[in-house]
């Protein structure tokens, strides 16, 4: 329902509405209303429309190298607006293109760790006692494997790319929210409210996802906003090992990397990959605040 | 609280042992050996030393002689350095990564949570932004760019310490300290400024300013204590994987810690000194969980364990 719709109805049809289901589109509402938020929405989006069809626009394709422009600086003479790599690749196209997998790794990564390790830690810390212990001592277990061997035997099974890669990324990140949803968890059970809930009969599992993990969103929208670049890195050091993506294709990350070797004589080569990976996380970051406070029930 | 504390213990011995069982036969069913060199040896040198490290037995028999040697403290000779038991590599890199993860995660912990409370303090406000800019910032640049910037800054410009090298004296420690303390920074401080400005609008501290505290005491005692469970609870895996070392920035800075062995043990399929690590961090995890949750309820009272 649009706003106007909701207008139309007056002040007793708006309070239907929010009653109704109305929660998500109410945080909506409210997350549209805070401007900084609404900007890195835009800015986001922008990034992401520019690096889905941003490369069929450039008359370079990533994979092509011209040996006669070898780590040429940016220049409107060549049309390289980003200079080119050590290998006469276009940058502009290789920035866009490796933005693809770095903001599919680094955006669905995330979401998964969120959504795995909030539900995990709100049940651990709710349900307590002998769940507890047998939960978290999982995710110990699970924090202690050797990663490497991990995401080999992965590969082994996938294949080598970027579904392995997102497999093993979203194994271990979940676990840091885990624990972090579940101290909360422990404190929260034990406010009022809960009481309340559990005295007026709600089945354990609607008070976790009713009272637990609505309340818990603040850190973990927080973390969720540290975790996006440390997926996009991440990949880029798996990339680097051999396990991911494979040139000619390319990250971020790959390129942030290949342009910390060159940072002395070829800075642009990390400024550019640099940037974008920066302006991203800015913008998702208004965007994760902007969430936060739109959703968070504490703050009605 | 005691009787919490010593099941946690004993519930450590089997967590462990999980950890050391799906370690052991992951890493042994990964292709390759640590003798796949470049140099191929003949059949009868691989028989030979096949047989020497117990490679040729079945699978459950390495893993019944390995666990036996844990149990008495042996982790077994290093497949790759020679002539060297785990333990003793360990035992020379452990307290080197120790002495500089500790510094760092303290460091952290105290920049991260100072700066975190007054964006909190003053939200919205350039401070704010100041900080969770830089909050951003570390968050983003990974310590393989932040390591060699501060050694050109600091080391090269400045001159002010050494390059790289370790001679155990406080001038080689403190680019690395800075440099691996910079991604807990980032973290602690958005942590701790998310939960402190939720902590600065709930009832008990509001019904503390209202009784005439003053903002000092009750920043401290109402709203830090409770406001810091999401940043303690980062804190107990952050400092485990941070004591452990990294291999970047014991590269950068030669720093003969243990954060290598990670990486190196890995490809070099050195299997006992993998299972090494495995079970140095593994224990450290524990370790650090535990005292995160003995720490909650001291915290918050409420938390209660039973």
């Amino acid at each position: 329902m649009t706003d106007a719709g909701i207008e139309a109805f007056g002040a007793a049809g708006r309070e239907a509405a929010e009653a109704a289901g109305g929660k998500i589109r109410g945080g909506l509402g409210r997350l549209r209303r805070n401007r900084m938020a609404v900007v890195g929405m835009v800015i986001f989006g922008l990034i992401a429309v520019a690096c889905v069809i941003g490369p069929a626009l450039i008359p370079f394709d990533f994979t092509i190298q011209d040996f006669s422009v070898i780590s040429d600086p940016p220049s409107l003479t060549s049309g390289h607006l980003f200079g080119t790599d050590d290998l006469g690749r276009d940058l502009a196209a290789r920035v866009l293109v490796g933005g693809r997998t770095s903001l599919a790794i680094g955006l669905l990564a995330t979401f998964v760790a969120v959504v795995v390790g909030t539900g995990f830690g709100a049940i651990a810390g709710y349900f307590g006692g002998a769940v507890d212990q047998v939960m978290m001592r999982l995710v110990e277990v699970l924090f202690g494997l050797p990663f490497l061997f991990f995401v080999i035997l992965l590969t082994m099974l996938t294949g080598r790319g970027i579904l392995a890669i997102f497999v093993a990324i979203g194994v271990v990140s979940w676990l840091t929210i885990a624990v972090i949803v579940r101290g909360q968890a422990l404190s929260i059970k034990q406010k009022e409210f809960i009481e309340a809930a559990r005295a007026g009969g709600m089945k354990p599992f609607t008070i976790v996802r009713r009272h637990i993990v609505p309340n818990t969103i603040g850190p973990v929208i927080v973390y969720a906003s540290l975790l996006v670049p440390e997926v996009i890195i991440a990949e880029s050091i798996l990339s680097y090992l051999g396990l991911g993506v494979q040139e000619p294709q390319t990250s971020w990350g790959a390129l942030i990397d290949a342009g910390a070797a060159a940072m002395e004589t070829q800075p642009y080569q990390l400024l550019f990959p640099g940037s974008a990976l920066a302006l991203t996380l800015f913008s998702l970051n208004f965007v994760a605040d902007g969430l936060r406070d739109a959703f968070d029930p504490k703050d009605r | 609280m005691l009787r919490y504390f010593l099941r946690r213990l004993l519930i450590a011995i089997p967590t462990l042992l999980a950890l050391i069982t799906i370690s052991f036969f992951m890493i042994h069913a990964v292709p390759g050996g640590p003798f796949d060199g470049n140099r191929k040896a003949t059949p009868e040198v691989m028989a030979n030393l096949n047989k020497a490290y117990h490679l040729d037995e079945p699978l459950y028999e390495q893993f019944g002689r390995y666990l036996w040697g844990v149990l008495q403290l042996d982790f077994g000779p290093s497949f790759k350095y020679r002539d060297y038991q785990v333990s003793e590599l360990i035992f020379r890199g452990f307290p080197i990564s120790v002495d500089i993860g500790l510094w760092a995660i303290a460091f952290a912990a105290l920049v991260g949570i100072a700066i975190g409370t007054l964006a909190a303090l003053r939200q919205n406000s350039m401070l704010d932004y100041g900080v969770m800019t830089f909050g951003m910032v570390g968050a983003a640049v990974p310590t393989f760019i932040t390591s060699p910037l501060l050694q050109l800054v600091f080391a090269v410009w400045l001159r002010s310490f050494p390059v790289a090298g370790w001679d155990g004296g406080w001038q080689h420690k403190v680019l690395p300290i800075f440099a691996l303390s910079l991604p807990p920074i980032a973290a602690i401080s958005r942590l701790t400024r998310g939960s402190m400005v939720e902590a600065l609008r709930s009832n008990h501290v509001r019904t503390a300013r209202a009784k005439g505290l003053g903002l000092r005491l009750v920043v401290l005692r109402h709203a830090l204590l409770g406001g810091l469970l999401p940043t303690l609870a980062y804190l107990g895996p952050a400092t485990a994987g941070i004591v452990t070392g990294s291999v970047v920035i014991e590269r950068t800075f030669s720093i003969p810690g243990i954060g290598r062995y990670f990486v190196e043990a890995a490809s070099n399929r050195d299997y006992t000194m993998v299972m090494g690590t495995v079970i140095v961090y593994g224990a450290l995890i524990i370790l650090a969980n535990l005292i995160v949750d003995l720490s909650y309820s001291l915290l918050d009272p409420k938390v209660r364990y039973d």
